[in-house]
């Protein structure tokens, strides 16, 4: 092997283990965060769902914004959707600290269900490590450490595209994952181009603000409103009758399409000058901008409209799109979905492939010890505690004060106790806890029957069947892939 | 409705080019049929199996269009190659 190759070897191995400690859950988190919708539903099970339509279920939430946010001048309707059945309404005078109240779509009733973060915890994990600022920096350091670990592993891997069929279960356990590594990653290699490419754009502006400090004061608002049109004028301080919701939805589903609506925002709501706002659906169209209309609220007039954006608009929201994944239905979610997760067991292959190696060059020193157990945790702790979540979703008492903060404490709990066993057991703990996590998984739908206050639906039960097959995988990976028999002469563990 | 019409055309269509794509290449036709590939087979087996995913890739871009059809393609492809590597994987 020349200079390069070792070069890129070195970078390929080290920078791929020490990083993929991070992007095995990151990606794991983005992959469960594509059912970022249905996922909050499961973890609310205080909200039903039934059969509802966008005009009831806009004048349920205007009723009940009526009775309870008459005062308020900014009202809020999100309508409800096949993947968020429930109408959310909002009121208050600050836009960012609304008051928030969720009603059952069908009834209108209001619903008090649990206070917790959902499925947003993976979106807000999966983005910024819940740091904010901090954390987008470190997810976009490690996106640009992946692409260059993705660019260098197709020139290391010089033999992916000889071998690209080839997979080797029965081989040698080295073989085995090597195959792994090799295949998966070249099957998915399109997917994991694009899906950090985007990432790490969307997070440019965080990481690289230079043209927002040149151009817009450093103010990335400044640049958003120039992009997206507002239309909005003062209130005049005189009463007047709103028309109903319904007909501005109506006269909004006559520009949008039929269907197209999920947001209703009302500005100086009761004024003369009061305006309502409708927001079209990105869920149709690949690069996700969201088309509004504006009518006069009292007289239904309309005030305003964009329904087209500039070309960087629709360039930049292409890769938000291609991100985020709202488009192409459940055949898409699901596309990115197991790609995700197969992007996050070829780096779990590279990683068990970095640390045999290691082992049988430096046999069990204290620094192989802790490679290993960082190794371990990330993979398979991060699984245990993305499992944990939903149990302690499911567990900790529904009125318990300050629980969606516990939830959270749960994860990182679990998280760290992996850690803490990885070092104690050393790689033993491979296959405990993808056991665990496993078991955890196949059990969801016993947790989901017992505390699911009897309310079972196709999305709880999509969410039940979805973790039955992933513990199935996790616990053969356990058994076959981490399990101490079996083992040919000459072979170490895992 | 029509799209998953579509979508499963694409999807047979991808997991046959990649079987073909497979069965071109020397190691895997032997795997498969027991014998060495006979001369000029494998030009035939990967002109199949290229035939086969551009047939695909036009389903999905006419059931889906064009913007999402192209994603959709890229990632049943993943999908192509893994259940032609799996159903390889039992054989010796």
């Amino acid at each position: 092997m020349n200079a390069l190759g070792k070069a890129l070897l070195g970078l390929h191995a080290w920078g791929g283990m020490i990083f993929g400690w991070l992007l095995v859950p990151i990606f794991v988190a983005g992959s469960i965060a594509v059912f970022e919708p249905e996922i909050s539903h499961w973890m609310r099970p205080e909200v039903n769902s039934a059969p509802f339509s966008p005009s009831t279920a806009t004048a349920l939430g205007e009723a009940r914004l009526r009775e309870v946010g008459g005062a308020a001048p900014i009202w809020r309707l999100r309508l409800p959707n096949g993947r968020e059945p429930s109408i959310g309404i909002a009121w208050g005078s600050n836009p960012r600290a609304l008051k928030e109240e969720t009603l059952d779509a069908a009834s209108g009733w209001p619903l008090a269900p649990r206070k917790t973060e959902g499925g947003h915890f993976f979106t807000h994990f999966h983005a910024e490590l819940l740091l904010e600022s901090p954390g987008k920096w470190i997810v976009g350091a490690i996106g640009i450490v992946l692409l260059a670990a993705l660019v260098s592993g197709i020139l290391v891997h010089h033999r992916i595209f000889s071998d690209f069929f080839t997979f080797r279960p029965g081989a040698t356990r080295r073989r085995a994952w090597l195959d792994v590594h090799n295949l998966v990653g070249v099957a998915t290699l399109p997917f994991l181009l694009m899906i950090t490419y985007t990432g790490v754009v969307i997070l440019a502006e965080a990481f690289m603000p230079a043209a927002t400090h040149a151009l817009y004061d450093g103010k990335p608002r400044a640049n958003r409103a120039e992009v997206v049109k507002s239309f909005e004028r003062p209130a005049r301080g005189e009463p007047a009758e709103m028309l109903p919701l319904t007909t501005h939805l109506a006269a909004a589903e006559e520009i949008l399409g039929a269907g197209a609506v999920t947001m209703l925002t009302i500005r100086h709501a009761g004024d003369r000058n009061a305006l309502v706002q409708a927001h079209r659906q990105v869920n149709d169209r690949l690069s996700a901008v969201a088309d509004h209309v504006t009518f006069d609220a009292v007289t239904g007039e309309l005030f305003g409209q964009q329904l087209d954006w500039n070309p960087m608009a629709y360039a930049y929201r292409a890769m938000v799109g291609l991100h985020v994944v709202r488009f192409g239905g459940a055949a898409l979610h699901w596309l990115y979905f197991v790609s995700g997760l197969l992007g996050a067991a070829m780096m779990a292959a590279g990683i068990v492939l970095f640390l045999r190696k290691r082992r049988q060059r430096h046999g069990a020193d204290r620094a192989q010890r802790v490679l290993e157990a960082m190794g371990i945790a990330s993979v398979g702790g991060g699984l245990l505690a993305c499992a944990a979540l939903f149990w302690a979703n499911r567990l900790i008492p529904a009125t318990l004060a300050g629980r969606e903060q516990v939830e959270i404490y749960v994860f990182f709990a679990v998280w760290a106790l992996s850690l803490a066993h990885a070092l104690w057991r050393g790689t033993a703990a491979w296959c405990e806890q993808f056991l665990l996590a496993g078991i955890l998984c196949l059990l969801l739908p016993v947790l989901d029957l017992a505390t699911g206050n009897g309310l079972r639906d196709a999305i709880r039960l999509a969410v039940d069947l979805t973790a039955v097959l992933l513990g199935g995988l996790l616990v053969v990976v356990a058994l076959r892939f981490f399990g101490p028999a079996r083992l040919p002469a000459g072979e170490v563990a895992p | 409705m029509m799209q998953f019409v579509w979508l499963a055309c694409a999807l047979c269509l991808i997991v046959f080019g990649m079987g073909a794509l497979a069965l071109g290449m020397a190691r895997h036709y032997q795997q498969v049929f027991g014998t060495p590939a006979p001369a000029g087979s494998a030009r035939r087996w990967r002109l199949a199996g290229s035939g086969a995913l551009a047939l695909a890739l036009l389903c999905c871009t006419v059931g889906w269009g064009v913007a999402i059809g192209i994603v959709l393609w890229v990632g049943l492809l993943a999908v192509g190659v893994l259940v032609s590597a799996l159903a390889l994987a039992g054989r010796r």
